[in-house]
């Protein structure tokens, strides 16, 4: 690529020296005034063209058919002027708001995004509102080149997963999140309303100024500030939607006769008649029909001189298709800025959110096990026994579980311009969390196995309070052609929280008003206490410096003082160096200019931290309640010893990261898009190793130990094109693209019985991933099957595994040593999509608008645990209809058993976890303005939306999107909340 | 940290952010000092007398734990000839590779065993390393001391006899790499002067309050002091130091054999050391899964069923031994009103490939605890060192030394409470032979058999049927994780 562009440029040099005729002028900048060196003057029809100099002017000579003179800079809009009758031409340019001259969120500022030398993506507020959910980031699913965005769930108010270009530690890889200054592990308690851009800083160079916290990647939210409008008026604006939720698809399960038919064959003659055998579809009737969702906002902005401001409201009501799993939450936000004096400035910025969630019965996985052949109710009405796992009815009924909590997150701020060129800002920021939770089992009997003997309650009181606070002085500065600027910051925080956790059985009553610990038995009583505190001191500096507009420069640096270090490791340095080349502004481009706009090249490396991990490590703790039992009626004597031996050499995780990449605007920005490659490793990922026995820390004891090393790379790939046909319809297409590769490096010396760490428990004694050098974090970890035994011959001549009969799986004996062992087990799959990609369209012809979102994911697969767990003998899939029957019927059903060989961790299990989706799709009509000036209406517009409208996929769950907070076991489904389809009205009015 | 804001400081920006920067600087050390929140830290603990006496108490919790001296089940009795490894047959199948004699040294039972019991060995070293500095009361100083030094001499005695030579530990955060000292260095320089500093320093029974009953004593440091001279041949010591405790007129034997398992027993007359446990799960609340382990299977489900007393353990009793009826529950015997249904999916007998029973569902009724929940054996107590165990030390050390007149006074105390006949042989080899199967079943599944076929050179004879190998399973292996873990580490010969 490069290798073109020197070519490019040596015909654009020797284009020169076929001139007629001298044109000599000057560009300045439209809004201040500012001569603009470095700006592209040129001919569209010769093709000659020079850059302005250092005072912004420029001499070019034409041939006789130049009867126009192009001007092209980085960030402003393009100009055209004819050249007839002119020798002198004074240009100036606007800046180009809409697209490259746009200014982009960074850590600790802004910067011109034809300065950037890092990797960076922002997402504008109307892509951030389209997806109804209760967590912003729903909406950037699809919307970000290397970001990947899975539910975990479809529970209201459930939080989705986030990766940033894959998973690159064995511990907590969630994004860091800036809100208004202050870090945050999570966005579900703002509104998408109140948000005005998101912006994702994926590479070293745009995290390094987060230090030991940007690893895993940092997404800085901005929230709407106020502005002064045209009118000098305050505007109002209301938004209200309505939708209804609906299951994507249900599962293929044997009806009750199908299972009767297949229960015989286990256990002959258990239904005797079989048309008389009921068939219960359990998934009807956990599963209502629909479930409303609704949004409604309600904001108050404006500016003046003195003052802006922004008052947002909002309540959100998701409830669940799933009866007792709803959630509620209000939004209350306030962003003031006070201008006290032309340099000086303070504000606040305040987010208050209280919200109340059910916590949905865990009915997914019963309903999918239970019988269909059982009925919910016996004839007087109370629950029938159900068989496979109890009545999912009755646990629906008997769940009683409510959260309520509280986040407010805001800072205050000031800050001042002086002598020239700098700025000093001083923010306290703060993050306050508050949750309780209730719940309560009463007493009740279905059948022996379903039933509570003495009622349960159990209490969670937690609490958490952060403050940050943060000085930085800023200085920026323009010499000529040079453009500078710096930060030098000082930051310190604190968090604390704490956990309080009660319960107790058999309540005086069951009637709510009594659900209090002190209602309950004394004798059952039982409590939980804990806390952490850590802190941060951190020093942050950053240079950036750009030369001509040509050669950008950036250098960070970040040194971080954890109180989670170990005590020989409290302090940590992290930083970056990047560099860009705008090489459209070099003179040489200048032939390009007619068709290329923009071509930036951009490379940068540096070093970040992952700081998620506990902050006691470093201790060896004094274990309480390490009892002796003494004395002729043997009582307690309480004791306490030395815990597992802290590490005081525990430090951070490290992340060193390599991005290069280029941005590209074509055809007058018509097309623009971006391409990165990156190479992540990181490094002292710490892993729970086991320390030798002598040493005394127990069995089974690991310790935790900067030891593993994860790689991951990828490439990624964003384009736009958007344009205007002549009779009013514009529209535009635009999609990205990313692959991730992700390998473990090093594993440390030892960690469980060997140099792997076995994870993924189905719960019923089998674990299903496995992570090892070479493979995937997380990899799925099983036997091969290849097909069905058909006949004794077969199985005779085949390896086996102990138990192994005709008509079950056979597995890959893949050591070849005749035999089928636990050494047979192999990679089989991951839950890492080996590509991602999102695109979208969209139309607009006088006030309508359509457009579409579609996202996918390719390459990843999904454990389907609720299949391989049979707890006891519960209903099946459908396929099991085509189970082998002798020989020659079935190669790839084994079988029906209840448990047993077939049940063992096996591909068979593991499905393609692909899918293609359309997000969003929406409909929407702005009402023209001069029919709103009459009812004194600023805008207002209507939309019909759906949400999830199709997903392709070969999965027989729910839905494929199966993701789970912990690197080392996600993908696996267990009987997932399924996540809904929504279809949506809704209305904005601005007055 | 302090926060200040007014306006006209702010206009001298400069200035605050000098200030700001010398506030952080000034403070950031105490600032990044955050002590564990409800947890103290090695630093602070222990500093009182209160403290010392909560690190003593820690010291016995270990003795609950699952995995100490031979990981629970116990393995040592069923690589014994006196038990199989019991419960169904796919339930702990690793414990057949203990059984067949065809474990390797990376199986992970070892490790856990290892690793348990140096864990205690830790906590000793809490209270050896750290409470001499404390401020308090000298006498209870000492007494701590020597609790802690019987307990350490304990957790080594049971490894030296399992592994041999050993990493020798004497202080808290020793070297990760530390190499192996000889088994007679593990015996010379830390168990004998740990237990003769115990014997010397330790209450008797009944001079510690009666709310410490179960806390260790002057003689049970002597009965160990005799079984440690015992295993290093030091048979006069060994005689000497039985007959200590003998003459102490403290202990004597249960008049009813079953009494010394049963909790009529518990700290009684014939108990020199046992580990109390309270009928709760293991932890904090006080249970012990020992019993659980081994207890009854299916109906009524008391436990797992491990470690079945064989056929020929049974068969071997003297034909009006009590001890036999004592030591094995079959099924269908009602003992305590409760009738032994046993276990539904455990066959009955098992059969060799000549139709010869081989096995029988059986338990170990020396772990039975009287009534029907599965959580009632978690507060059995762990027998560690019984009077009847010293009579034999007493009675082998003495013949040893030529004075078998002596021994058979011992021995046939023994016999009495059994109800047998005395023993009158006087020749010294015969005697050897009856007193080692007078050992066999008195204490039966109480994991000496095994250690002492090893020690009087009889395994290889006895156990070579069931896969003993001579020259190999004398010791268990070091396990091979501790050898990747620990590079200085050496392994067993044979292994």
């Amino acid at each position: 690529m490069f290798r073109i562009f020197i070519i490019l440029a040596f015909s654009a040099i020797a284009t020169f020296g076929y001139s007629q005729k001298t044109i000599t002028g000057s560009v300045r900048d439209a809004k201040t005034g500012e001569t603009l060196p470095g700006v592209t003057v040129f001919t569209k029809q010769s093709g000659n063209g020079v850059s302005t100099d250092m005072n912004g002017n420029f001499s070019l000579s034409i041939t006789s058919g130049d009867d126009s003179l192009s001007f092209s800079y980085v960030g402003y809009i393009a100009q055209s002027i004819a050249t007839a009758g002119k020798s002198n031409i004074d240009v100036k340019l606007s800046i180009d708001s809409k697209s490259l001259g746009e200014v982009v969120v960074t850590a600790y500022g802004t910067q011109r995004k034809s300065d950037l030398t890092g990797a960076i993506t922002t997402v504008k507020a109307e892509d951030i509102r389209k997806v109804p959910a209760s967590n912003p980031m729903q909406a950037l699913q699809g919307k970000v080149a290397g970001l990947q965005v899975g539910a975990s769930s479809g529970q209201p108010g459930s939080s989705p997963v986030v990766r940033l270009r894959g998973v690159g530690t064995f511990n907590d890889a969630s994004v860091l999140y800036v809100v208004d200054g202050v870090f945050t592990d999570n966005i579900n308690f703002l509104s998408s309303s109140d948000i005005e851009t998101i912006t994702v800083l994926k590479d070293a160079s745009a995290t390094a100024l987060y230090g030991s916290r940007g690893a895993n990647g940092v997404i800085v939210v901005t929230t709407r500030r106020g502005s002064a409008n045209a009118d000098g008026k305050a505007r109002f604006q209301f938004d209200a939607e309505y939708g209804i939720q609906r299951l994507q698809k249900k599962i293929d399960l044997l009806s009750g006769q199908e299972f009767a038919q297949v229960f015989n064959v286990l256990f002959p003659g258990s239904f005797n008649n079989i048309a008389r055998v009921p068939n219960t579809d359990w998934q009807d009737l956990i599963f209502r029909d629909s479930a409303p969702i609704q949004t409604y906002n309600f904001s108050l902005s404006g500016a003046t001189e003195r003052s802006e401001y922004y008052f947002g409201v909002g309540y959100f009501k998701q409830e669940g298709i799933v009866e007792k799993s709803d959630f509620e939450r209000v939004t209350l936000k306030l962003n003031n800025q006070y201008n006290l004096t032309k340099n000086i400035r303070t504000g606040v910025n305040l987010t208050a959110t209280p919200s109340r969630s059910e916590g949905a019965p865990n009915v997914i996985a019963n309903a999918y096990w239970a019988w269909p052949s059982d009925v919910p109710f016996n004839a007087d009405d109370s629950f029938a026994e159900v068989r496979g796992g109890g009545n999912p009815l009755a646990t629906i009924e008997y769940t009683n579980f409510e959260n309520n909590s509280l986040v407010s997150l805001g800072n205050m701020f000031a800050e001042a311009d002086f002598l020239k060129g700098f700025t000093f800002r001083s923010s306290l920021g703060y993050e306050v969390g508050f949750s309780e939770s209730t719940s309560f089992t009463p007493v009740f009997f279905v059948s022996p196995l379903q039933q509570n003997v003495t009622s349960d309650l159990n209490k969670t009181r937690s609490q958490n309070f952060n403050w940050l606070w943060e000085n930085t002085l800023s200085y920026k500065k323009q010499i000529k052609k040079h453009r500078f600027d710096a930060l030098a910051g000082i930051t310190s925080q604190q968090n604390r929280s704490e956990f309080l956790g009660a319960s107790t059985q058999n309540l005086i009553d069951e009637n709510p008003d009594l659900w209090y610990i002190e209602a309950g038995d004394n004798e059952f009583l039982t409590a939980s206490n804990g806390a952490a505190i850590t802190s941060i001191a951190s020093y942050l500096f950053r240079v950036n410096y750009s030369f001509d507009n040509r050669y950008l420069f950036t250098a960070n640096f970040r040194r971080d003082g954890s109180s989670k270090f170990g005590i020989n490791n409290r302090y940590a340095n992290f930083g970056s160096a990047a560099v860009g080349w705008n090489i459209t502004n070099e003179r040489f481009m200048a032939s390009t200019a007619n068709w290329l706009n923009t071509l930036k090249f951009r490379g940068s490396y540096g070093a970040v931290g992952n700081e998620k991990i506990g902050g006691n490590q470093q201790f060896t703790l004094v274990n309480n309640q390490e009892n002796g039992v003494f004395g002729p009626d043997e009582t307690i004597a309480t004791g306490a010893s030395y815990g597992v031996l802290g590490n005081p050499d525990l430090r951070w995780e490290t992340t060193e990261q390599f991005n290069i990449g280029f941005d590209f605007g074509l055809l007058d920005n018509r097309l623009t898009g971006e391409v990165d490659y990156y190479v992540k490793t990181t490094s002292d990922i710490l892993v729970g190793l086991q320390s030798p026995g002598h040493v005394g820390n127990g069995a089974f004891v690991t310790t935790t130990r900067n030891a593993a090393e994860v790689r991951n790379s990828g490439l990624e790939f964003t384009a736009l094109w958007r344009d205007d046909f002549d009779n009013g319809i514009s529209y535009q297409v635009g999609g990205n693209f990313a692959t991730v590769q992700n390998e473990v490096i090093k594993m440390g010396r030892l960690t469980g019985n060997n140099s792997f760490i076995a994870s993924g428990s189905l719960g019923n004694g089998d674990f299903v991933t496995y992570t090892e050098v070479g493979g995937p974090i997380g990899a799925y970890y099983g036997f091969r099957v290849d097909g069905v035994f058909q006949d004794e011959a077969d199985l005779a001549t085949s390896p086996v595994l102990d138990g192994q009969q005709v008509g079950d799986l056979k597995f890959v004996d893949v050591n070849d040593d005749g035999i089928i062992t636990d050494a047979d087990k192999t990679i089989i799959g991951s839950y890492i999509p080996d590509f991602i990609y999102g695109f979208n369209l969209n139309v607009g012809y006088k006030g309508i608008a359509l457009g579409l979102d579609f996202y996918g994911q390719s390459g990843n697969e999904i454990y389907n645990g609720k299949n391989a767990v049979r707890p006891n003998q519960n209903n099946y899939e459908a396929q099991v209809n085509n189970y082998w029957r002798g020989p020659g019927t079935s190669d790839s059903e084994p079988r029906p058993t209840s448990g047993g060989v077939n049940y063992l961790p096996s591909d068979y299990f593991v499905q393609d976890g692909s899918f293609f989706r359309l997000r969003t799709v929406t409909l929407a009509y702005e009402f023209p303005k001069r029919w709103m000036e009459k009812v004194k209406v600023y805008r207002a517009s209507v939309y019909l939306r759906g949400t999830n409208v199709f997903t392709i996929s070969e999965y027989t769950g729910y839905t494929p999107e199966i993701n789970s907070g912990n690197v080392l076991s996600s993908g696996i489904d267990l009987g997932v909340y399924p996540v809904t389809s929504v279809y949506a009205l809704g209305f904005n009015v601005t007055f | 940290m302090k926060f200040q804001f007014s306006i006209p400081t702010i206009f001298n920006c400069t200035t605050l952010l000098v200030i700001s920067i010398a506030l952080l600087t000034a403070c950031s050390d105490d600032f990044l000092d955050n002590p564990p929140q409800g947890f103290l830290t090695d630093s602070q603990f222990p500093e009182s007398a209160e403290d010392a006496q909560r690190a003593v108490n820690a010291m016995y919790s270990d003795l609950r734990v699952w995995q100490i001296y031979y990981g629970g089940y116990p393995i040592v009795d069923i690589m014994s000839d006196d038990a199989h490894k019991g419960s169904n047959p796919g339930d702990g199948a690793n414990m057949t590779l203990f059984e067949n004699y065809t474990f390797g040294a990376n199986i992970g039972d070892l490790a856990s065993w290892y690793a348990a019991t140096y864990e205690a060995i830790k906590s000793a070293h809490v209270v050896i390393d750290q409470v001499p500095a404390i401020q308090m009361d000298e006498a209870t100083k000492t007494r701590h001391i020597a609790q802690a030094r019987f307990l350490r001499a304990l957790h080594y005695f049971q490894l030296v006899r399992s592994f041999g030579d050993l990493p020798k530990v004497t202080a808290l955060n020793p070297d990760a790499n530390l190499a192996r000292s000889p088994k007679s260095e593990i015996y010379n320089e830390i168990i004998i002067p740990d237990l003769i500093f115990a014997r010397d320093k330790l209450p008797a029974k009944n001079e510690w309050p009666g709310a410490d009953l179960g806390r260790a004593t002057k003689h049970a440091a002597q009965a160990l002091l005799a079984k440690a001279y015992l295993y290093t041949n030091q048979n006069q010591l060994a005689a000497d130091e039985a007959m200590g405790v003998i003459g102490s007129g403290l202990y004597d034997l249960e008049p009813d054999f079953s009494n010394a398992f049963l909790p009529i027993g518990q700290f009684g007359i014939e108990s020199l050391f046992e580990v109390g446990a309270l009928p709760f799960g293991a932890g904090a609340t006080g249970g012990n899964q020992f019993a659980n382990t081994q207890s009854v299977r299916g109906s009524p489900n008391r436990g797992w069923g491990f470690s079945r007393p064989t056929l020929d353990l049974i068969n071997s009793f003297e034909e009006d031994d009590p001890r036999m009826e004592a030591t094995v529950i079959f099924l269908g015997e009602v003992i305590d009103d409760v009738l032994i249904e046993g276990d539904g999916n455990t066959p009955d007998e098992i059969l060799d490939a000549n139709g010869n029973v081989i096995q029988i569902e059986t338990y170990n009724q020396k772990v039975w605890v009287p009534g029907t929940t599965t959580e009632e054996p978690f507060g059995y107590n762990v027998k560690e060192l019984r009077y009847a165990e010293v009579l034999l030390i007493a009675a082998e050390a003495l013949n040893e030394v030529g004075s078998s007149g002596m021994a058979l006074m011992e021995l046939n105390k023994i016999r009495t409470r059994a109800g047998l006949d005395d023993i009158t042989e006087m020749d010294q080899s015969a005697l050897r032979a009856i007193i080692l199967n007078e050992r066999r079943h008195e204490m039966a599944l109480e994991q000496e058999r095994y250690f002492d076929l090893v020690r009087t050179g009889n395994a290889p004879e006895v156990l070579g049927p069931l896969g003993f190998v001579e020259g190999k399973h004398e010791n268990f292996p070091m396990p091979s994780s501790e050898l990747l873990l620990n590079s200085s580490l050496t392994q067993n010969s044979g292994w």
